[in-house]
């Protein structure tokens, strides 16, 4: 029988060998990829330490604060992708309107 | 009266092919600089431009209403407009306005004259009870954000001097650019001014024009905004 720790462990593992190679130069990106899938390794292999630590903050249950840690880094991400977006979505613009601006062009009468 | 060519019309337009050749004719004929900006239209709009005398602006991409606005006016900026009108390409705004609704800019009372369908009861009476609401909301609405409490929103009929257009820098791509010109008009402390105009709703501009519905978004866009 495949072990859950297994199906659970084999993306965090996955994870770390595909992106951290690729985040060079991103210090602050890659110390959370290997913070945050440190952890979760940790709890899935020790899966009472989320109970001793739920307790510790005053959360009934271990998957309880799982789930709201989940949440709570689900919404900042949203945030950090809607700036990100923002950003994206001035460059466009600015890139856009310089062509504009480049190619403009009278259109004579006939 | 200025020279006619130092006035250039901006006229953002996203698939307008059908009336854009309507809308920039007379204004052609006034001898007023006009300025297409097309949104990447996927119809024939340029075809239907190409031979008309216009100065023809093209996004490459699909950007909005204000982004478009925002090329435009850089594009006058750069060839020496004095005075710059935003125009609707749908047809709704009167061309034999635009001195009316330049008068007070070119006499030096007002850096930036909005356009208002809610100051002359025989405009009033045009606009359909639904987009009445509809505006009603967003005038309360810019009024809280801006702290300009105008009798108009959404009303696309402006003129504005050289200074307003260096002042205005318009970063909402989409349509809450509206709201934000009059943010940027109390930022700057630019001296505007109402100008009552008609706004005529044709079969054409109510389907082309916005729905209802998008009023929740531009609230939206404009909170987000406030807020990040």
């Amino acid at each position: 029988m495949l072990n859950i720790k297994v199906i659970l462990l084999l993306p965090l593992l996955v994870l770390i060998i595909l992106y951290l190679p690729k985040l060079r130069n991103r210090t602050f990106y890659r110390l959370s990829l290997i913070g945050i899938s440190a952890l979760g390794i940790l709890f899935v292999l020790f899966p009472s330490l989320t109970d001793k630590l739920a307790h510790f903050v005053g959360v009934g249950r271990g998957a309880d604060l799982v789930t709201y840690l989940f949440i709570t880094f689900f919404f900042i991400a949203g945030i950090a992708f809607y700036s990100k977006m923002r950003k994206l979505e001035e460059q466009q613009t600015e890139l856009v309107r310089k062509i504009a601006l480049r190619d403009a062009q009278k259109l004579n009468h006939p | 009266m200025e020279s006619s060519k130092h006035i250039f019309v901006l006229v953002p337009s996203f698939n307008e092919g059908r009336v854009v050749h309507t809308t920039v004719t007379p204004l052609l004929e006034k001898g007023y600089t006009v300025v297409v900006i097309d949104d990447c239209s996927t119809d024939n709009t340029f075809d239907e431009l190409k031979n008309s005398g216009v100065h023809y602006l093209k996004h490459e991409v699909n950007l909005g209403q204000g982004a478009a606005l925002q090329t435009g006016i850089e594009y006058a900026l750069e060839n020496g407009a004095e005075y710059a009108v935003t125009f609707d390409a749908d047809g709704q705004h009167d061309y034999t306005e635009i001195p009316a609704l330049l008068q007070p800019v070119i006499e030096g009372k007002a850096d930036i004259t909005m356009g208002s369908r809610f100051l002359r009861k025989e405009d009033i009476e045009q606009v359909p009870p639904m987009r009445k609401l509809v505006l009603k909301g967003a005038i309360i609405v810019n009024g809280l954000l801006t702290g300009l409490w105008l009798t108009d929103a959404h009303n696309g009929f402006r003129a504005m001097n050289r200074k307003a257009m260096q002042c205005i820098y318009l970063r909402e791509n989409r349509m809450a650019h509206a709201s934000e010109i009059l943010s940027q008009v109390k930022l700057h402390k630019l001296r505007f001014q109402e100008v009552p105009v008609k706004i005529t709703y044709t079969d054409y501009s109510k389907v082309k024009g916005q729905s209802s519905m998008n009023s929740v978004n531009i609230l939206i866009d404009l909170l987000l905004k406030k807020i990040l």
